[in-house]
């Protein structure tokens, strides 16, 4: 059910490319997220770990 | 994004998951105002050094209760299904921090750190002497420094990348810091051209970095950009202001090549009259303005096409301002002979309101070498038609600054076939 909603939210977004195990050394299924501080655009830093705690879906973008 | 916001909005508002955005952008500001746009309220981290060493984006990453990675995805094709399974899987068991080793502090270093202190310590890389202990220094430096004391991050990242000369990502982020510092009050000369150089290589050294090329593509000339890069903004704050929000600050406003439109074929102006001085009898600037050429890329093969920056700055101890009332500034460039130029005379007008001025004026056009120009430099004659004021005296000038642009030619691939000979 959750799926098939799912499924039509998605389908009006574009296709990236294919990803595959290299994406980033930092990165890999079933390790944990690297401890990482970053600032926000207002300039604050901010550990990634910080988002602990929930199911988090992280989006790595650009505005272009 | 937007399509994983409207995918996701219900299950962030009834708390199942949060979305959290992470840019990849040298001014992460803009970001801001995209999300604001979009009606995005997710939190967002700027990742302009590229920390998390993507090699593209869009990349999306499922992250369970406990911080561990479940899944990676670059193609929404597949997305809702893992999104769903993502959303069925039970919150993992707690586990304690791990007590590793770490690689990039091994040699010399014999105390281990705890992987989730990693980035909180300030090693001091002179202990280790290895290039992955100078970069992870330049990093957690470059997070910390004020403007003003971007030098030391410079140099912590030239260390790592003397010692490994393979290490695109020192490469990448001097490229990253040397824009930054031209961006700021604390400029030094040079940096925008140090910055160019220092993505060309590398990219040279990963050529399938995404993230490198396109800052080069986001400076370079409308042949080879994919795509508009900051088209938007002036349709965002639009629509902003319409909703009687405040657009997000931008701190540099896009402009240029950042705008521009890419092209299929270089189209050559036809302009040959019209020069505004051409007998140079306007009064020169008398060094009030420091100027500051490049062009990207920064080697121009024969039959290519660059794409010529030109920033003006008032000097400090200058003691005037740019006078907006009195005109814009005019543009004349002379190209080398058999050169083409997409422009020959333009005017520039401030981007900030107001009768007077002090911001950096910038300034491109995008020059075609011709096929077969033997290597070596090439100077373009340009010249730039200013309105000044005196700050102490009040009087208002009309000056000429003249610019000489130096273009370097050579066939990349020819000599480089050579070299490896």
């Amino acid at each position: 059910m959750i799926t098939a909603a799912l499924l039509g939210a998605f389908s009006a977004l574009t296709i990236g490319p294919i990803a595959g195990r290299e994406i980033s050394p930092l990165l890999e299924v079933g390790k944990p997220l690297p401890d990482l501080v970053l600032p926000t655009p207002e300039g604050r830093l901010e550990p990634l770990h910080r988002f602990k705690g929930r199911k988090t879906i992280l989006h790595v973008f650009a505005s272009w | 994004m937007p399509g994983w916001h409207a995918a996701t909005k219900e299950l962030q508002d009834e708390g199942t998951i949060q979305m959290v955005g992470i840019v990849e952008e040298q001014h992460g500001d803009r970001a801001g105002l995209f999300m604001q746009w979009k009606g995005m309220d997710w939190p967002i981290l700027v990742d302009s050094l590229n920390l998390l060493e993507v090699p593209y984006v869009p990349i999306t990453l499922f992250v369970d209760e406990a911080g561990t990675v479940r899944n990676l995805v670059s193609s929404p094709r597949k997305s809702a299904e893992q999104l769903a399974s993502f959303l069925a899987a039970a919150p993992p068991v707690p586990v304690e921090p791990s007590v590793v080793d770490d690689p990039n502090v091994s040699e010399g270093d014999s105390e281990p750190i705890r992987r989730d202190q990693r980035h909180r310590v300030r090693i001091e890389p002179a202990r280790a002497n290895s290039a992955a202990a100078w970069l992870q220094f330049a990093d957690w430096t470059a997070l910390m420094a004020a403007p003003g004391n971007l030098g030391k991050v410079i140099a912590a990242y030239e260390r790592a990348a003397e010692l490994d000369v393979q290490c695109h990502q020192a490469r990448f982020r001097l490229g990253v810091i040397h824009r930054l510092r031209f961006d700021s009050d604390h400029l030094e000369p040079g940096d925008f051209q140090r910055a160019v150089g220092h993505w060309e290589t590398a990219l040279e050294i990963a050529p399938n970095q995404y993230i490198t090329r396109r800052r080069l593509e986001q400076y370079g000339p409308r042949l080879a950009k994919p795509y508009p890069f900051y088209d938007w903004v002036a349709a965002a704050r639009e629509s902003i202001i319409a909703r009687c929000e405040t657009p997000f600050p931008v701190a540099i406003e896009p402009s240029g090549a950042e705008l521009a439109e890419p092209l299929e074929a270089f189209v050559a102006t036809v302009e040959t009259e019209g020069e505004p001085d051409p007998g140079g009898a306007v009064a020169r600037t008398t060094g009030r303005i420091a100027v500051e050429t490049l062009t990207v890329p920064s080697i121009i093969e024969p039959g290519g096409v660059a794409r010529v920056h030109i920033v003006l700055r008032l000097r400090r101890h200058a003691g005037a301002h740019w006078n907006n009332e009195a005109g814009d500034l005019l543009y004349w460039v002379d190209p080398p002979k058999g050169w083409a130029v997409d422009r020959r005379l333009w005017s520039y007008s401030p981007l900030t309101g107001g009768a007077i001025s002090s911001e950096p004026r910038r300034l491109e056009f995008e020059a075609k070498c011709p096929a077969g120009t033997a290597p070596g430099e090439v100077s373009f004659r340009c010249y730039a038609l200013v309105h000044l004021c005196e700050d102490q005296s009040g009087a208002c000038l009309y000056r000429r600054q003249d610019v000489s642009v130096t273009a370097i030619v050579e066939n990349r691939t020819t000599d480089k076939k050579s070299k490896n000979q």
